[in-house]
């Protein structure tokens, strides 16, 4: 059980070989200008990802990727160029320093000059890198905070607020204005065309995506899911909680980072409105229609969503109104088809409505946590039936001997932590034990 | 019915690239514009279609936030083109357009200039609004060697061989407005602006006009995008008194501003507001009361009296609705698309190279804005400025004019001698 | 001592736009648990019914109306909407947001995206000593929102209504056994949260600029007021508005508006990061 169930494991690799088969199909289907605008959707698709893995697996909504995606397609895009760019930036600065070669502009000089087999890689490791030692930082600081389910919203919030500002003044990124004029990764290779770029996109989508399926299938991605479950019951047997969510929001603002180089130099610009909480709630929205924890569903949100956009409102002409249908749908996902797109067939809220009169409680069953969807849909996943319920020897925090999260459990049966010796016994049967006491 | 209009250029940075979505924006109410739509004139005449129409790009943002303003900039863009198509086309042949909708999105502005370069193979681009839109295109034209024209005013510091400006840039409404102001409202400055690189570069170019004239800068602040309370600025404002108070504020910050800074107990008469972009719209959100007797500069007013202005305003009014308001980028777009139309008619053909020669020293009469316009070979065209003063019906009083002075989009105000480009830097058509 | 004057009063002032657009989130997340990202909407449809009725109603009339019609949508959005988001802070984060952009779009096809036009009642100011001077509207504002904030504290500490809250909050199983409805309880502190945003937007909507898309600063600066705070907590919410406030104004005045904005936000980091327990969630 530290797994994804079998089931779910097949579904991720078969969904996934149907992408690629869809990816690959691409390029002959599409013309050239909507191949174009895949490939600009694909590393929006990658954000959608970068924060599904937050959100989808851990329960936490971040209104702040915009930031990290925007700081880095700077990044990327001022390696890509080569040098800062200010002429255009402000007459103030271009007072002082137009033209000057300053240690920051030799510094982009030489990234720049490196390329490998055509390709500059540095524009492709740095904006990770440093956005995700941002994210680092950022994560050990913020995870002090006790509930980060509700409170990181209002923290990322306010460093997308901060970032906004800052890139918007800051010299040498081109101030309002933005970056323009940044190359594509591609141009260079075989003749760096549409196809060309819509395919180096894709391999990072579909790179990302391997990575991230065969995350969900390991130990590590069991706790990291066991943590979305309860984190307060994990820390309790001893992980290193806070520790744990930082790494994994750094990963995931790296994430956003590379999406964000990816998409600079795919875009040819970019500019301090990405660093915006309207353009930083977007993926949240890919991502529920698509389907929160599903492997596919960020992509394919994404993907639905800005092709419904373009054809609503540039194609037909709804012009802006088409967001009265986009935020109609956001409601109905959320009321009755949680799952989006791609998510089983979970009830929605609506199905699960507190009935108006309590029922009456059956014996001295005690206060039951709240079943969060991911416990219902893994417990069908475990072919655990609702009435197996009954767990020994589970370390309980909270005192609630029949909460259990089938994630908490499984790490904390097969991976063994100190501390954590446990068995799970189903109706009266031993079915797993394991840890050291 | 349209309702174009407001002229809320410079919402624009704020929407960036956030735009993807078009934000639920200021989009216009209006119903016009399905995207990649083309238009021919009705005045198609059989016998001059031998040569087949000319293609002219239209980029412009018909849906999304921009939207607001673009759509009027591509309806005049139509209308410019009815207009010659009627007179009989260039050289016998019509102009069509062809529109590509970036919705608002920079990203999606590269793309779709590409396509109208290498799908479409138009004579010329004409469109763009924002400065953040012109900047992410014009790699685009650079590489692919096609010509862009760009018809919105804005801070200059920027020359590109493949790109023709007809808008006008800061020192031809600032070079003579700074002056007047020193003489005729007074010697101290305090100079608001939101943040962003056009107020900027125009408050750079203030700062250096009124040290050269005597004058004194107290202190030059700026505000982040979308600012509505001005509470803090006014109070040091009150602390400060200056005699002036000159304006970079755009959008939803200036209505706010206005009334505060009148509810502060500041009073036209004795500290009047002389502002860059207060535009006849805000004047009416912020309500005539609270604009009254302030000051704006441009190169263009609707309420100009010259006949040129007069029929452009009709022209304008009988196609898109009797409130339908005209304003600077419109105007410099609609010269855009008849400059094209006079050098094509001289060009020897429609190559970028013969063009670009052409459009050189091409020059339009019926100019709304009062006076003939000419292409200079810097690829800026020529603009006359006028003053003109709120009044209690929220319109502009013109109150002084200014002849037509040539652009200098590097003024020495900004940029050094030793750094000023030439301009154009190379030429088109290799 | 003419500037700390001056950021005083501006402080204060701008600390009750950001009491008045925190209180309504603080109560709806407190007795609902709720987070209500369609809050800056729901200020904006206030500030439209004192533009679109100040004319006939004048501006008093107008502001009450918008408290009441605002509260009034809020009976009819907690109907078909909220109470299925009860206890369920992401899902309403990402449900309201989508209720905000539909909001917004209702109000552009209505009414169009021009700004729109709001007279100030009381266009003057007065001296508070050293030089310094307040508008009177700033005043207004200053007053009404610590007299929303103290008479909501009241409404919950001393009316039956508040003590069925409370008792909601505590024990919906036991207060419902004991009679009280809690669907009932939770519909109605809804629309007092929805009544209270459309307050804040009908008192700003004289003095900053109305626009459908005005909402957003407005939610952002309620979230910042509720970070520190804690959501739920009317008591904190005053306390720290009034510090953002005066926080900002001090940046504000004497240096620049974007500094502020920076300052107060990285601060509100620090605060955050040093409180190592830091944010109870108090539930009113």
């Amino acid at each position: 059980m530290t797994r994804l169930p079998g089931s779910a494991r097949t579904r991720d690799w078969t969904a996934l070989g149907v992408l690629v088969v869809l990816a690959i199909l691409a390029p002959l289907l599409l013309s050239q200008s909507s191949l174009r605008l895949t490939a600009l959707f694909l590393p929006l698709a990658l954000l959608a990802m970068s924060v599904d893995i937050l959100w989808g697996e851990n329960r936490i909504i971040s209104f702040g990727h915009g930031a990290f995606f925007a700081a880095g397609g700077y990044i990327g895009g001022l390696i890509l160029i080569g040098h800062t760019y200010n002429p255009i930036s402000g007459a103030a600065s271009f007072l002082e320093q137009g033209g000057s070669s300053s240690g920051l502009d030799r510094l982009l000089g030489h990234l720049h000059d490196i390329s490998i087999a055509g390709l500059p890689v540095p524009a492709l490791l740095v904006p990770p890198l440093v956005v995700g030692a941002i994210g680092l930082i950022i994560g050990m600081i913020v995870f002090r905070v006790t509930d980060p389910e509700i409170y990181l919203p209002l923290i990322t919030l306010g460093i997308t607020v901060v970032a906004g500002l800052w890139f918007n003044d800051v010299d040498g990124i081109g101030g309002s204005n933005g970056l323009g004029g940044i190359p594509s990764f591609t141009k260079d290779i075989a003749g760096g065309g549409t196809t060309v770029q819509y395919v180096f996109n894709a391999a990072f989508v579909v790179a990302a995506l391997i990575g991230y399926a065969v995350f969900r299938q390991s130990q590590r991605g069991a706790t990291w899911r066991a943590l979305g479950d309860d984190a307060v019951r994990l820390e309790a047997l001893g992980y290193p909680v806070r520790r744990i969510r930082a790494y994994g929001f750094a990963v995931s603002v790296a994430i956003a980072g590379l999406a964000g180089s990816l998409y600079a130099a795919t875009a040819g610009v970019i500019g301090p409105g990405l660093a915006d909480i309207t353009f930083s709630a977007q993926p949240l929205i890919w991502v529920a229609v698509g389907g929160t924890g599903t492997l596919l569903g960020p992509v394919v949100g994404t993907l639905v969503v800005q092709w419904l956009q373009q054809l609503l409102s540039v194609d037909l002409g709804l012009q802006s109104s088409w967001q009265l249908f986009l935020g109609l749908a956001l409601i109905f996902i959320v009321l009755l088809a949680p799952g989006g797109l791609l998510g089983s067939r979970r009830e929605g809220i609506l199905a699960r409505l507190p009935r108006r009169r309590p029922p009456p409680s059956d014996g001295d069953r005690g206060r039951r946590a709240p079943t969060t969807r991911r416990t219902r849909r893994l417990r069908r996943r475990a072919d655990v039936t609702p009435s197996a319920r009954v767990v020994h020897a589970m370390p309980d925090p909270s005192a609630h001997v029949n909460a259990w999260s089938p994630h908490a459990l499984s790490s904390l049966v097969l991976m063994g932590r100190p501390g954590a010796a446990a068995a799970v016994d189903i109706d009266g049967r031993r079915v797993c034990s394991g840890g050291r006491s | 019915m349209q309702r174009p209009g407001t002229r809320r250029d410079f919402i624009k940075q704020a929407g960036a690239g956030a735009s993807l979505l078009g934000m639920g924006g200021l989009l216009a109410a209006c119903g016009g514009g399905g995207s990649t739509s083309t238009s021919t004139s009705a005045a198609t005449n059989a016998a001059t279609a031998a040569k087949g129409p000319i293609d002219v790009g239209l980029l412009n943002s018909l849906s999304g936030n921009l939207s607001i303003v673009e759509v009027p900039l591509h309806n005049v863009s139509l209308m410019a083109i009815d207009e010659i198509n009627a007179a009989g086309g260039v050289n016998g042949r019509q102009l069509k357009a062809i529109s590509q909708d970036y919705a608002s999105d920079f990203t999606q502005a590269v793309q779709k200039s590409d396509t109208l370069i290498n799908k479409y193979d138009v004579a010329i681009t004409i469109g763009g609004y924002t400065s953040a839109s012109r900047v992410a295109v014009i790699p685009t034209f650079r590489d692919n060697d096609a010509i862009f024209f760009y018809g919105t005013y804005f801070e200059g510091l920027e020359c590109d061989p493949n790109v023709f400006y007809s808008g006008a840039v800061p020192n031809q409404f600032l070079i003579d407005y700074v002056p007047w102001i020193l003489s005729n409202l007074g010697k101290t400055f305090y100079i608001v602006g939101s943040d962003y690189v056009y107020p900027r570069t125009v408050s750079a170019i203030v700062r250096k006009l009124v040290a050269q004239g005597g004058g004194k800068v107290v202190a030059d602040r700026y505000f982040p995008l979308g600012t509505t309370d001005f509470g803090a600025v006014i109070s040091d404002i009150g602390t400060v008194k200056p005699d002036v108070v000159f304006s970079n504020l755009v959008a939803d910050s200036v209505p706010a501003f206005y009334k505060q800074y009148r509810s502060a107990g500041f009073t036209a008469a004795k500290n009047p507001i002389a502002a860059t972009v207060t535009t006849e719209d805000e004047v009416a959100a912020m309500g005539a009361e609270n604009g009254a007797g302030h000051y704006m500069s441009a190169t263009y007013f609707q309420s100009l009296p010259n006949d040129n202005n007069k029929k452009f305003v009709e022209a304008y009014q009988s196609k898109y609705g009797a409130d339908a308001v005209t304003f600077m980028p419109l105007v410099g777009t609609y010269n855009a698309v008849w400059l094209f139309a006079k050098a094509a008619a001289k060009a020897p053909d429609l190559s970028p190279a013969s063009l670009s020669k052409a459009l050189i020293g091409a020059t339009f009469d019926e100019n709304p804005e009062g006076a003939p316009i000419t292409i200079a070979s810097d690829h800026f065209c020529n603009h006359p400025s006028y003053i003109g003063q709120a009044n209690k019906q929220g319109q502009y009083d013109i109150v002084k004019s200014f002849e037509s002075r040539p652009a200098d989009p590097f003024p020495p105000q900004v940029v050094p001698a030793g750094k000023r480009p030439e301009c154009p830097v190379a030429t088109v058509g290799k | 001592m003419h500037t700390v004057m001056n950021v005083l009063a501006q402080g204060l002032s701008l600390g009750a736009v950001y009491l008045l657009s925190a209180l309504g989130l603080t109560v709806i997340y407190g007795v609902m648990g709720v987070v209500n990202l369609a809050h800056g909407e729901l200020l904006m449809i206030g500030s439209y019914v004192v533009a679109l009725t100040a004319g006939t109603l004048s501006v008093p009339g107008s502001i009450v109306l918008a408290f009441v019609g605002v509260g009034a949508l809020g009976v009819l959005l907690d109907a078909v909407l909220i109470r299925f988001l009860y206890h369920r802070p992401v899902e309403s984060m990402l449900a309201t947001w989508g209720l905000g952009m539909v909001i917004r779009q209702v109000v552009i096809l209505l009414f169009g995206t021009e700004l729109r036009y709001v007279a100030l009642p009381i266009a003057s100011s007065f001296a508070i000593g050293f030089g310094a001077s307040l508008q009177w509207w700033r005043l207004v504002l200053i007053v009404c929102g610590i007299t929303a904030a103290v008479g909501l504290g009241a409404v919950i500490a001393r009316t039956t209504f508040g003590m069925q809250m409370r008792a909601v909050i505590a024990n919906p199983g036991i207060a419902e056994s004991l009679g009280v409805r809690s669907a009932h309880i939770n519909r109605w502190a809804f629309a007092l949260g929805c009544g209270l945003a459309g307050l804040a937007g009908a008192l700003v909507a004289p003095l900053r600029t109305v626009f459908p898309n005005m909402g957003v600063p407005y939610l952002v600066g309620a979230f910042l007021v509720v970070v520190l705070a804690g959501l739920g907590s009317v008591r904190a919410a005053i306390f720290w508005s009034i510090a953002v406030g005066i926080a900002f104004a001090a940046v504000a005045v004497p240096v620049s508006d974007t500094l502020a904005s920076i300052v107060v936000w990285c601060g509100a980091l620090v605060i955050i990061a040093a409180r190592r327990r830091p944010v109870v969630v108090a539930r009113v």
